[in-house]
């Protein structure tokens, strides 16, 4: 009688424990521990370029604000330059569900301060040094911005979560 | 069961950030919004920085030595940039990807996270405008009017 008490007891705890371990695999922290990591790198650069008002003129067009679009009027020999900065990629992918390990590289601009609104991510990246964002799991598919406030509106890249 | 065990967290989390709230609130502290009718009993304005908000404990003082304490509460650096300006706090005239600085009246230079800085002023009655001009911070939100007299 002991015996078969026992053997119940056993069994209905082992059916709790299960049950634990099925609700805690199904928690948003369990999915986040298991989700497969994806590494992306970007590199933030600066494109330059230059002409000689004899074969171009200067472009008096305006420019939006925010530092990403910059042109240097001639100089006395008549050459002027134009530049802008952007990121290399400026779209990269993520599969949804992954953790996102983002590592940023500043190669032009002694600094940019990015942001990504919908993963509340905010940081600088130096020149020189290859900056790694805290990771982040993309539970939505979407167009994600991540953009440079320093050099706008040029300076910014799109992570696209697909359904993959 | 698993629907419980979420249901429980979200519970403990509401009531977490319930109970943050009613703390924020009674304090009056960081990340709260300034009062709108409040005037600066001492001339002393407490500011918080953070992406990209510029909250000012006061947005009213009284003529004179004004002494700003800053708190850097963000993950990034900022600065504090103090402007005498007719112009709405969110229409300053932009150069390149900073406002321009027409009117200034005193700045704290670009400090790291973590860290507070002091300046001290002496204000005219008037407008003014608080911001953090780094490259894109203005434009991103990070000002805030403060009233003289």
């Amino acid at each position: 009688m002991h015996k078969r008490l026992l053997v119940m007891a056993v069994s209905a705890m082992a059916l709790v424990l299960a049950g634990l371990a099925v609700a805690f695999l199904s928690t948003d922290e369990a999915k986040a521990a298991k989700a497969p990591i994806r590494p992306i790198y970007l590199t933030a650069v600066e494109w330059k370029g230059s002409a000689e008002v004899a074969k171009e003129p200067f472009p008096t067009s305006p420019l939006p604000e925010g530092g990403g679009y910059e042109r240097i009027p001639p100089d006395a020999a008549g050459k002027w330059n134009v530049e802008t900065y952007r990121f290399d990629s400026a779209v990269v992918f993520a599969c949804q569900g992954d953790r996102v390990v983002l590592r940023i590289f500043g190669v032009n601009a002694a600094f940019h301060d990015i942001t990504m609104p919908d993963f509340n991510r905010n940081f600088r990246v130096n020149r020189g040094e290859l900056t790694t964002v805290q990771s982040f799991l993309v539970k939505k598919v979407g167009i994600f911005p991540i953009i440079c406030l320093t050099h706008q509106p040029s300076h910014r890249a799109d992570l696209v979560v697909m359904p993959c | 069961m698993g629907i419980r065990i979420e249901a429980r967290r979200v519970r403990a989390g509401a009531l977490a950030a319930a109970a943050a709230l009613g703390v924020l609130a009674g304090a009056g502290g960081a990340g709260a919004a300034p009062a709108r009718d409040a005037t600066a009993s001492a001339a002393r304005i407490k500011v918080v920085l953070t992406e990209w908000k510029l909250v000012p404990s006061v947005v009213r003082v009284s003529p004179g030595r004004t002494t700003f304490v800053v708190r850097n509460m963000g993950k990034i650096p900022h600065e504090l940039v103090v402007l005498r300006s007719g112009r709405h706090h969110h229409a300053l005239p932009m150069a390149g990807s900073k406002a321009s600085e027409a009117g200034l009246m005193g700045e704290i230079e670009e400090f790291l996270p973590g860290q507070t800085r002091r300046l001290i002023v002496k204000l005219a009655p008037g407008k003014y405008v608080l911001l953090c001009n780094l490259p894109g911070h203005y434009m991103a939100g990070q000002y805030a009017s403060l009233r003289v007299g």
